[in-house]
């Protein structure tokens, strides 16, 4: 009986969990991930519903210009100067007005789908460089190709890329290719993977010199199994802190950008154009300023705290530990 | 322990440090207290940077006023009622060479072939028996002029072999005919037209003459052609232009101001390795000379009114420009022989350390901070009351205005919503100073849909240009209707801008042929109505003008778009390259010109010329050669009025409004009046007639008390 | 090792010019032109700007501009297009500019991020450590522009203190030490914003820290360390932090090239006369000798930076050999 104990002990704490059941089981405890991650789920649902209620069925009009009603403060009500034809939705300006009486409170629903995608798809863009560039490197960099090695070759592409000065690089860009948010997403995608490339690289690097790696060598492991089994898990964990840091990164850069000028154009509203617009009436519509830079604030925040809570569940040793 | 603590003492005693320092940095209330000094420093900001301070080379708007406003001065400058007023030259006269060419192949109203004894003869017998419509009073005399070879040069646009248009210098020789001339006390323009009564009605018709020119390069004569019949005219009016300068006039370095300098300058505008932007206002000049010291003549190719206006352009000093002066700087500053053969006007020492004749001199400049000008204590008019003068280069107006609070600024032309806020505030002054600059919607005439002159007033009744003034520019302009500025002469002030009318503009839209669909837009034969609105990034007057009217636009039923570009952008892809279908935009520098040739005339129209929007109307045509020809004021004013109704009845723009940005200041910045003891007072500074706040700066300075508000 | 310095040197030199090549055909297939070419001028003719064209060689073809520039470049005449001023020159005075601002930056990060991090680490999960994340986030989230204007809104409207440029501007007159302070206040706003919001600020790295520390304190040799009876102390900042800091090594790689590229946005915003407006400048000017000029030594510091700290990295850390 005694002899079976630990084997049954051991079965018992394997066999029932996923991998992806042990990380939500971890996650749920850090209570900021799951502000983050709640905040994200009603943001997503706010995006969509503001692209919904201001293209597909126009409750709110973005667009809307009542001069006579610029610059009104939030939740004020229109004045009688503006047509029955543009009263704003349930007749109040939750957000304000900006300097043209558009309705602010509008604007943030269309713009929270904008910027939602930009950064989105422009970490999805600088991820999937990333890893595949890095693992490569850090994996197969040994092998030679023709007189280079796979390595040198990846790394001095990777530092081409990396010894441009970054944001030089994407404003120079961006003020030459035509003006459009596709642009946007992909210029910022593509000058911020190499950091993701130069972890995962330095990870294998390691990694590929360790014990267990070695042992699994020398064990005649097959290599598919070496990487995904054993390597990429221990590799991801960095990549996931920089990845959400990235997402911060790419809607920061939009607003950024937006604030010299090199933003989306006017008449698609980020929370990025709007926040570097309501920098000119600061003194006189704080709103302006404080509503889009807050939103981006709790939204990056939100996708910085989901990707922390990520790390930790993810990494095997601190899970042990905290369990 | 010690690393730990040595952790935790590092980063408070820096924070420390720095923040201490808050105590010790002046603000706007104590910045005369320790340093007086300050009080007679003058600091004004604009956004962007400065480029050359050379007026020769400079097309920075901005740096180049403070410039020629301050270190340099022209012969003539407007007065506070926008007229031409002396400067350096006290006084100039008009007159004008006329010249006929002696053609044998022209036959003479009686069928006489044209030879120099008859046309002599046949001129002098019209003056005697006062044939010529009293213009015979201005002959002051007449005389052969023999038969010439004239080397000429002349810049034309040639495809190169890649099909992209380059210049190309045609050198060539003119071989004038023998001539006469006729010296007239005053320009006479219709002088051709009253010989033509008495020599034959043909004797001037224009022609081109091919035969009388020899080009170095004879495959040059294809693009040469179409400026032939300017190049050698049968009859040829020289205006003359006769400066005299004002004596005992200094340049900075002690040098005396001479008519060489006028020629000089002349020279380095029209040179083509200066390249300069302004060299186009001085090529109706065919020469300068130097009468005496004191006395330069400018004699004129043909007939042009507005000459006197050029001269407003600043001069720039001979001795410190001219090749000896250039060969004098590549022995100072040891240039390779490579550098010597580039080294000109453009890339001169000059363009850092600019020598003038004005109130202020020249004494720092640090590209993309601030230039500073410190008083001309020798300066030959009354000089200013600043000791030291400030340009500030700031990127944007928030940053302007969080220095203006600070007391880092002491003027700046402020944006509309916070000049709305400093009226409000008895610290502060604010003041309109409009400049003629206008705002305007341009239409691409070239495109079908925008040819009808209906559509066009459709779509500016379509837009209520009160509102956008009341609102956007929160007062700050004023409306206008055609394209002279409203406190000139030349605007008629009888035109009406047209009104806000929407349904006015759907009926307008109804006759010229745009028919509502089922889904209520506008359209014509199946062709639904849609363009794109173009502007330059970063002006937000520009880009709510562009916002509003997409928006009464679309109102109406029409599929309008936008979109901004960044400055160079747009106007390479699309306003010089005339690749736009509306565009919003803004002209200004030109309120004081009668002349409307570059942005109006049909022959415009080309890549980067100024009649972006293809504009073509033979009466327009017609009325602005009319007005560079004409001398007489009263008679120019006439015809420039008919022209602003013109244009304002084709309506090809949309006149929106005429600026007048306000500049704020501290109240205790005022006029220095002196009374009989010498006591100084303070008054508050006025805006002239003209518009321009600054016209009086030299009396100003700022007090360490406001003065008493005048109201 | 020598064999290996010379042959990355070699190839460090052999990448400056691959992307000094690219960064050229960036920036020429650019559209727009300098703008000299002034639109508000009607007397500007067609000719008058293709001589200026001419005179700018922007018709040459692509190689020979190239040639032309690299040429200038070294023999130091190369002329901005904007005030026909040599570049190089300039950038050094803008250089000199930004080095304070850059310096002031780099000791407040360094020196705040250590001691908040390595407390955070080792009092892992403390309401602290929560406190500091969630600072650290948040400070991350923020866009750098709204948290600035923010803070310069309070100056200006509470302590009525300027607060852009080098210095008050007509404060030459003071006295010397109240005008050290005035330039050292000058110094201070942007220097503390650009390490608290900056991309590279006190809350990444002292994330990186709190990360380094907690991987370090969980190895065998610091339990040995504890193990043996050494105060708590001693392990933590002796011991464990000395094996932390191996991978700030890398750190300095990057940090040389931000002196051009990460200031753009806080000189912009604080008006501060350094390299990042001097690059911005250019852009909006289509200034191409001033941008690629930039662009040359921004990467010729990320590479010298990338140079230096794998020499580091392999001299402190045996595993990584120099192949």
């Amino acid at each position: 009986m005694t002899a079976h104990a630990p084997i049954l002990e051991a079965e018992r704490l394997a066999a029932p969990e996923t991998p992806f059941q042990q990380v939500w089981r971890t996650f749920r405890k850090d209570r900021l991930a799951m502000a983050g991650l709640y905040v994200l789920i009603g943001l997503v649902a706010l995006a969509l519903l503001g692209k919904l209620l201001t293209e597909w069925w126009v409750v709110f009009d973005p667009a809307a210009v009542r001069l006579p009603d610029k610059l009104r403060p939030p939740f004020s009500t229109p004045s009688a100067a503006v047509p029955a034809a543009q009263l704003p939705a349930f007749g109040v300006y939750f957000f304000g007005t900006d300097e043209l009486g558009r309705n602010v409170f509008a604007r943030m629903l269309q713009g929270s789908f904008v910027s939602l995608s930009v950064g989105f798809v422009a970490v999805s863009i600088s991820l999937a460089i990333g890893i595949t560039i890095g693992g490569l490197a850090g994996f197969y960099g040994h092998r030679k190709w023709g007189p280079f090695s796979i390595d040198g070759l990846l790394m001095r592409f990777t530092d081409v890329v990396l010894c441009f000065p970054t944001f030089f690089l994407i404003l120079t860009v961006v003020a030459l290719l035509p003006p459009s948010i596709y642009n946007i997403m992909a210029v910022i995608g593509l000058t911020s993977w190499m950091s993701t490339a130069r972890f995962v690289r330095a990870e294998f690097l390691s990694l590929r010199e360790r014990d267990f790696v070695v042992a699994a060598h020398a064990l005649g492991l097959p290599e598919w199994r070496i990487i995904f089994r054993h390597m990429v898990p221990n590799a991801l964990s960095p990549v996931f802190v920089s990845a959400s840091i990235d997402v911060a990164y790419a809607i920061l850069t939009e607003s950024a950008l937006s604030f010299l000028g090199f933003g989306v154009r006017p008449p698609l509203a980020t929370w990025g154009n709007i926040l570097a617009d309501g920098r000119d009436f600061i003194f006189d519509a704080p709103w302006l300023f404080a509503i889009p830079g807050s939103a981006i604030l709790i939204v990056v925040l939100a996708f910085n705290l989901v990707g922390e809570g990520l790390r930790d569940a993810m990494n095997p040793k601190l899970r042990k530990r905290s369990s | 322990m010690s690393t730990k603590r040595l952790l935790l003492a590092l980063p408070v005693a820096i924070l420390a440090l720095l923040l201490q320092s808050a105590l010790w940095v002046p603000t706007l209330a104590s910045q005369g207290d320790a340093t007086p000094r300050r009080l007679r420093t003058f600091v004004k900001a604009q956004v962007g940077d400065t480029k050359r301070l050379n007026p020769i080379v400079n097309s920075d708007y901005d740096a180049d006023m403070l410039m020629r406003s301050n270190v340099f001065e022209g012969l003539v400058w407007p007065d506070e009622n926008l007229k031409v007023a002396p400067k350096l030259a006290d006084r100039w006269e008009t007159s004008e060479d006329a010249y006929v060419a002696i053609l044998p192949e022209r036959r003479l109203a009686d069928g006489k072939a044209a030879t120099a004894a008859l046309l002599l003869e046949r001129i002098q017998d019209a003056r005697q028996r006062a044939l010529l419509g009293g213009l015979e009073r201005s002959i002051e005399g007449m005389e052969l002029v023999p038969s010439e070879e004239r080397a000429l040069t002349e810049t034309v646009l040639i495809k190169n072999e890649k099909g992209k248009e380059e210049p190309a210098d045609v050198e060539m020789t003119l071989r004038v005919p023998e001539r006469v001339r006729l010296r007239l006390s005053k320009v006479e323009p219709d002088l051709f037209e009253r010989l033509a009564e008495v020599l034959g009605k043909d004797y001037f018709a224009p022609g081109a003459f091919p035969e009388r020119f020899t080009l170095k390069k004879p495959e040059q004569l294809q693009a040469l052609r179409p400026k032939l019949p300017d190049l050698f005219t049968v009859g040829e009016h020289n205006p003359i232009l006769t400066f005299h300068l004002h004596p005992g006039v200094r340049w900075h370095d002690g040098v005396p101001l001479t008519a060489e300098d006028v020629k000089f300058t002349y020279e380095a505008f029209i040179d083509p390795k200066n390249a300069s932007p302004q060299a186009g206002s001085f090529r109706s000049i065919k020469s300068v000379e130097v009468i005496d010291e004191l006395t330069a003549r400018i004699t004129y190719r043909r007939l042009y009114s507005p000459a006197i206006i050029d001269w407003m352009e600043p001069l720039v000093p001979k001795h410190a420009l001219d090749d000896g002066a250039l060969k004098r700087e590549m022995e100072r500053r040891h240039l390779s022989p490579d550098e010597r053969t580039k080294l000109s006007l453009r890339n001169s020492d000059f363009n850092r350390n600019p020598i003038g004749t004005g109130p202020f001199k020249f004494v720092e400049w640090q590209p993309g901070q601030f230039i500073h000008l410190a008083r001309n204590d020798h300066y030959w008019g009354q000089p200013p009351e600043y000791q030291d003068f400030f340009l500030r280069n700031i990127s944007d107006y928030l940053s302007m205005e969080l220095e203006f609070r600070a007391g880092a600024v002491d003027m700046y032309l402020a944006q509309p919503h916070q000049a709305a806020r400093y009226r409000a505030d008895s610290r502060y002054h604010v003041l309109p100073n409009n400049d003629g600059n206008y705002a305007y919607i341009g239409y691409n005439e070239r495109l079908p849909m925008f040819q009808d002159r209906r559509v066009r007033k459709a779509l500016g009744m379509a837009i209520d240009a009160d509102a956008i003034i009341a609102y956007v520019l929160s007062g700050e302009g004023k409306r206008c209707a055609g394209p002279y500025y409203s406190i000139t002469p030349y605007h008629d002030p009888d035109l009406k801008p047209l009104p806000y009318d929407p349904q006015g503009a759907l009926s307008l839209l109804e006759e010229a042929g745009w028919h509502k669909n089922a889904a209520g837009k506008l359209e014509k034969d199946g062709k639904p109505f849609a363009f794109t609105v173009v502007t330059n990034a970063g002006n937000q007057m520009r880009k709510a003008i562009m916002i509003i009217a997409q928006q009464a636009w679309l109102a109406l039923g029409i599929d309008v778009k936008i979109q901004d570009f960044e400055w160079t952008v747009f106007l390479e892809d699309f306003v010089e390259t005339n690749h736009f279908d509306a565009v919003v935009m803004a002209w200004g520098g030109g309120a004081i010109n009668p002349d409307q040739f570059p942005i109006w005339h049909s022959s415009q129209t080309h890549h980067y010329e100024s009649n972006h929007i293809g504009y073509q109307s033979a009466a327009a045509d017609e009325l602005i050669m009319k007005i560079r020809t004409t001398y007489d004021e009263q008679e120019q004013i006439k015809l420039t009025r008919q022209l602003d109704r013109l244009i304002a009845e084709d309506h090809p723009y949309t006149f929106i409004y005429e600026r007048q940005v306000p500049y704020v200041y501290d109240r205790r910045t005022a006029i220095v009046e002196r009374d009989a003891q010498g006591v100084e007072h303070p008054k508050e500074i006025e805006v002239p007639p003209s518009g321009d706040v600054l016209h009086s700066f030299r009396t100003w300075r700022k007090f360490s008390n406001a003065p008493e508000p005048l109201r | 090792m020598w064999r290996y310095l010379l042959r990355t040197l070699w190839q460090r030199l052999l990448l400056l010019v691959f992307i000094s090549i690219i960064s050229h055909g960036i920036v020429h297939l650019a559209p727009g032109e300098p703008t000299e070419v002034d639109p508000m001028n009607p007397m500007m003719k067609a000719e008058d700007i293709a001589r200026i064209r001419k005179a700018f060689h922007l018709d040459d073809p692509f190689y020979l501009q190239y040639l032309d520039w690299l040429r200038d470049l070294f023999s130091g005449n190369l002329k901005s297009f904007q005030n026909g001023l040599p570049v190089l020159p300039q950038i050094w005075a803008r250089f000199l500019n930004s080095l304070p601002l850059f310096i002031c930056t780099t000791l407040l990060v360094w020196t705040l991020s250590f001691p908040t991090g390595i407390h955070a680490a080792v009092r892992r999960g403390s309401r602290y450590d929560r406190v500091t994340t969630f600072l650290a986030y948040a400070l991350i989230s923020v866009p750098s522009f709204f948290l600035s204007y923010l803070l310069i809104m309070g100056v200006v409207q509470v302590l009525h203190l300027p607060v852009l440029g080098l210095r008050t501007f007509g404060s030459d007159q003071l006295s010397a030490v109240p005008r050290a302070m005035d330039s050292i206040w000058h110094l201070t706003v942007p220097a503390l914003m650009s390490a608290l919001a900056g991309a590279t600020g006190v809350a990444v790295l002292s994330r990186y820290v709190r990360a380094q520390m907690l991987e370090v304190l969980d190895q065998d040799y610091v339990r040995t360390a504890r193990a043996k009876g050494l105060p708590e102390d001693k392990v933590i900042y002796d011991h464990a932090l000395r094996n932390a800091l191996l991978p700030f090594v890398t750190l300095f790689g990057f940090l040389l090239p931000g002196l051009i590229s990460s200031s753009v946005i806080f000189e912009k915003i604080f008006s501060w006369p350094g390299l990042g407006q001097l690059g911005y400048d250019a852009i909006i000017g289509r200034d191409f000798p001033m941008i690629l000029t930039l662009n040359f030594i921004a990467a010729a510091l990320t590479l010298v930076g990338i140079f230096v700290s794998d020499i580091l990295y392999a001299l402190v850390d045996p595993r990584i050999r120099l192949q």
